[in-house]
């Protein structure tokens, strides 16, 4: 009742939606990159939307199934594969025991979520099962995935099989968030009016490259370097969505990892509804950005919440008709 | 220009009992965040007023609250948008909660002193454990006897934690060693030293690379994450250390 790490990929971790409740002692949420794609994940599948899932850098891992399972696939498209054929992310598949998902090659997003039906077996630890990987505690071990981790599942499936096949998808689709690559939205943040006044016409007019180094602690964002009234802050909290400007005149998105205080002075937030599209953000596209109003801003998150429900509540039904004609 | 429409939007004066009051404004950071802001300074009335807003907001009831998390001189609170809803179909976050905010600081306002907990911690300050307490010395014109004392004479207030989980910025630390944090990291710095950075002293809770003076190293483990409250200090704890042997250092590290 387990799946295998057949072999490993460059960052695979158990991640939910984070931890929160313990920032004020240093220990940051250290949940998924995307939210976004990691409920829709678990939503597919009838889970709750804060079941813990596996998530994914490209290169990629290959993993076995050593029991049934229902899965979903959400989040980056590397072209999944089950035992050689393709099959379409963001959609239920009944997987049988033996069958090998791999990954072909990447076609858009940075970012993806493997997720079970009943989730993994595997402990919470204050309040959530994300890895935090600097203390090595929590999630798998506290560690990242390794070749022949044996990930268990919490649910047993029983007699699912109405053909011979290796796998099954099931009729119901998640939607993706779209124009992935329009502007990044953020909202003028505490220390914003600290850019002069060509620099902050900058944010807004010149494009940004997204360094490589960028991990999931901070997105580094490379441009001309912003001038201005430059001068470091005592510290204070900062979240996921901070953009920090650092001594050089480059930004820093604060991610998914991040420390829980920083001195450096804030100029804006990457809005909640655009996050899970900054996670996703191809490494060799320029980044452009737009200020929004923080109420437009609310709006947006908002309709995401309600695609959310609806996902939610449309699985639901096709759940429960789909497991009553058996 | 694009309008920044997340600035002060309002303050209100905040008595503690010494009968100091201090402006505290609110101001939003990002959607679902707001922090309660005082002057920007390092200092005793800013840090009790701190202390006293993030009691009372520990202990109010409102619903959908993520974290509090208070610092040198601000309160934070993320809150859960959906919790929110919840509770308040027909209440903006904007509308709903800052009035609660403005009542909860009111009412509780010019109550009392918070009483903090008061933690002795032991610190042996030998140099096979404090590889930066003679060149510190050296360079704020001390004795090491001299920076032992004075560090361990102080009694300091855990401001916040950050940087590392466990990981609590006390302050002040006397300005006769005041020395500024190395230009270069170390690579390694072992669990439980204890360092100075400007007038600033801290615990690495685990071994990590870091910029600090070390000047001793405490058995007592700052970073217990198999516990419930995986940290030995917590901001507002009023913290004096006090100087142990090797030996001693080795009997209570493997008490």
């Amino acid at each position: 009742m387990s799946l295998r790490i057949i072999k490993k990929g460059s960052c695979d971790s158990i991640r939910d939606i984070g931890r929160s409740g313990y920032q004020h002692l240093g220990i940051p949420p250290c949940g998924a990159m995307d939210t976004f794609s990691l409920q829709q994940a678990n939503l597919l599948l009838g889970n709750d939307r804060g079941e813990a899932c596996i998530e994914m850098f490209f290169p990629a891992p290959v993993i076995q199934f050593e029991a049934d399972a229902l899965i979903a696939i959400s989040g980056a498209n590397w072209e999944p594969q089950l035992n050689g054929l393709s099959v379409s992310i963001n959609q239920p598949i009944l997987v049988k025991k033996g069958v090998e998902l791999r990954f072909a090659k990447p076609i858009s997003g940075r970012v993806a979520y493997l997720s079970v039906q009943g989730g993994f077996a595997i402990d919470k630890w204050l309040g959530s099962y994300s890895t935090h990987i600097g203390v090595a505690f929590s999630g798998w071990k506290g560690k990242l995935l390794e070749k022949n981790d044996q990930v268990p599942f919490r649910k047993t499936m029983h007699n699912v099989w109405e053909k011979n096949a290796e796998w099954i998808t099931k009729p119901w689709l998640a939607g993706s968030i779209k124009n992935p690559l329009a502007p990044i939205r953020i909202i003028a943040g505490k220390h914003f009016s600290l850019l002069d006044k060509s620099a902050q016409t900058q944010i807004l007019q010149s494009s940004f490259s997204l360094l490589p180094e960028s991990n999931r602690m901070g997105f580094l964002i490379k441009g001309i370097p912003l001038k201005g009234n430059y001068r470091e802050m005592i510290s204070s909290a900062v979240q996921f969505g901070t953009v920090q400007w650092l001594p050089d005149g480059q930004l820093i998105v604060l991610m998914a990892d991040h420390p829980t205080t920083g001195g450096y002075p804030r100029i804006a937030n990457v809005i909640q509804a655009d996050l899970p599209r900054l996670a996703q953000w191809p490494l060799h596209l320029p980044v452009t950005f737009e200020i929004i109003s923080r109420e437009a801003a609310i709006q947006l998150y908002q309709e995401q919440l309600i695609l959310l429900t609806q996902l939610q509540n449309a699985t639901a039904f096709r759940l429960a008709s789909y497991l009553e004609q058996r | 220009m694009p309008s920044i429409n997340n600035q002060t939007i309002a303050t209100i004066p905040v008595g503690i009992s010494s009968g100091i009051i201090i402006p505290v404004s609110i101001e939003w950071d990002g959607e679902y965040c707001l922090s309660l802001v005082c002057s920007e300074v390092i200092e005793s009335e800013v840090h009790a007023t701190i202390q006293f807003i993030w009691q009372c907001l520990k202990n109010s009831t409102i619903p959908g609250i993520l974290d509090i998390i208070p610092a040198y001189h601000t309160v934070t609170i993320l809150i859960d948008p959906e919790k929110w809803n919840d509770s308040f179909q027909n209440t903006s976050l904007s509308a709903g909660l800052i009035p609660m905010l403005l009542q909860i600081l009111q009412t509780t306002s010019n109550i009392g002193q918070v009483a903090n907990r008061k933690i002795s911690i032991p610190v042996c300050y030998d140099v096979s454990m404090a590889p930066d307490l003679i060149s510190l010395a050296n360079q704020v014109g001390c004795t090491p006897e001299e920076v032992i004392n004075i560090h361990a004479n102080g009694t300091y207030s855990v401001y916040m934690l950050g940087f590392l989980p466990g990981f609590a910025y006390m302050g002040k630390v006397d300005a006769r060693i005041a020395a500024p944090r190395h230009l270069r990291p170390r690579k390694n710095v072992a669990a439980g030293s204890v360092g100075i950075a400007a007038q600033q002293t801290g615990i690495y809770p685990t071994a990590s690379p870091g910029g600090w003076q070390l000047i001793g190293r405490t058995p007592i483990r700052m970073w217990m994450p198999e516990n419930s409250n995986p940290c030995f200090l917590k901001p507002g704890d009023e913290v004096q250390f006090y100087p142990i042997s090797i030996s001693e250092y080795h009997q209570i590290a493997s008490a």
